[in-house]
């Protein structure tokens, strides 16, 4: 699976588009997790605990939009984005999405 | 009163420290990248080659706003003017997001299209907001040699 976020893939031909795929996942941390990046608080410096969660959500976001693509029977995904919000207390939401293709 | 002192003390110290440290990993680690194109736009910027391989890369950063910094923030909303701490911290942050993200493939020539983006996280708390996220992506390209 190709997986860019420009219009095209690079040194490949789109011969196919077939719609837009999407991938989402709602992450809560468990409180250890929090509180200790609350002690982060009081020095700064990077979360490292949230920089982890965050770099797994993208991943899990990314791999149920890719099975998306694949149930559609592209292989390549194109304009991939990225979005990110807090919905709730100590939860985010990743949301990605993109335009299924077939490239040769 | 005197945690309130203490807090900020160790914001300051900790955070002076900690700061200093990032920025010297920061330049070493971009030195090895300082070759690679990281361009905006979306086409190649060598067109005559073939591209071997494309593929999407990511990644991000989690920075704390100390209490220092949101003390010193609350004095510059009275008096206005620009909020270097913040300004640093974000400038950083950037840096070391689009760093990982070339880190994440480092055997790419080029990296275009790059975004960056953040978001503000309130760690359970309303109307606060006491870290922010920084995410850079990009698809990195490999010629073929």
């Amino acid at each position: 699976m190709f997986i860019t976020n420009t219009e095209m893939v690079p040194g490949k031909r789109i011969v196919n588009t077939l719609g837009m795929v999407s991938g989402n996942t709602v992450r809560a941390k468990h409180a250890g997790r929090d509180i200790m990046a609350g002690f982060k608080n009081f020095f700064g410096g990077e979360l490292s605990a949230y920089t982890e969660l965050l770099t797994e959500a993208r991943e899990e976001a990314i791999r149920r939009m890719e099975r998306e693509a694949s149930r559609m029977g592209a292989n390549a995904i194109i304009n991939v984005r990225f979005s990110t919000s807090s919905v709730a207390a100590g939860a985010a939401e990743i949301y990605v999405y993109g335009t299924a293709v077939t490239v040769v | 009163m005197l945690i309130f002192i203490i807090l900020l003390l160790t914001g300051f110290s900790f955070g002076r420290l900690a700061d200093r440290r990032h920025r010297q990993s920061i330049q070493q680690r971009e030195l090895k990248y300082r070759h690679k194109t990281l361009s905006m736009g979306k086409i190649v910027s060598e067109p005559h080659k073939t591209v071997l391989k494309s593929q999407f890369v990511s990644g991000n950063v989690v920075m704390a706003v100390d209490y220092y910094k949101q003390f010193i923030t609350a004095i510059y909303h009275l008096i206005g003017g620009e909020v270097k701490v913040h300004h640093d911290m974000l400038k950083r942050a950037r840096r070391e997001a689009i760093l990982r993200m070339q880190e994440s493939a480092p055997g790419a020539d080029e990296y275009i299209n790059v975004r960056v983006e953040n978001t503000p996280l309130n760690n359970g708390m309303r109307n606060q907001t006491s870290s922010i996220e920084v995410v850079a992506y990009a698809t990195a390209i490999y010629y073929a040699r």
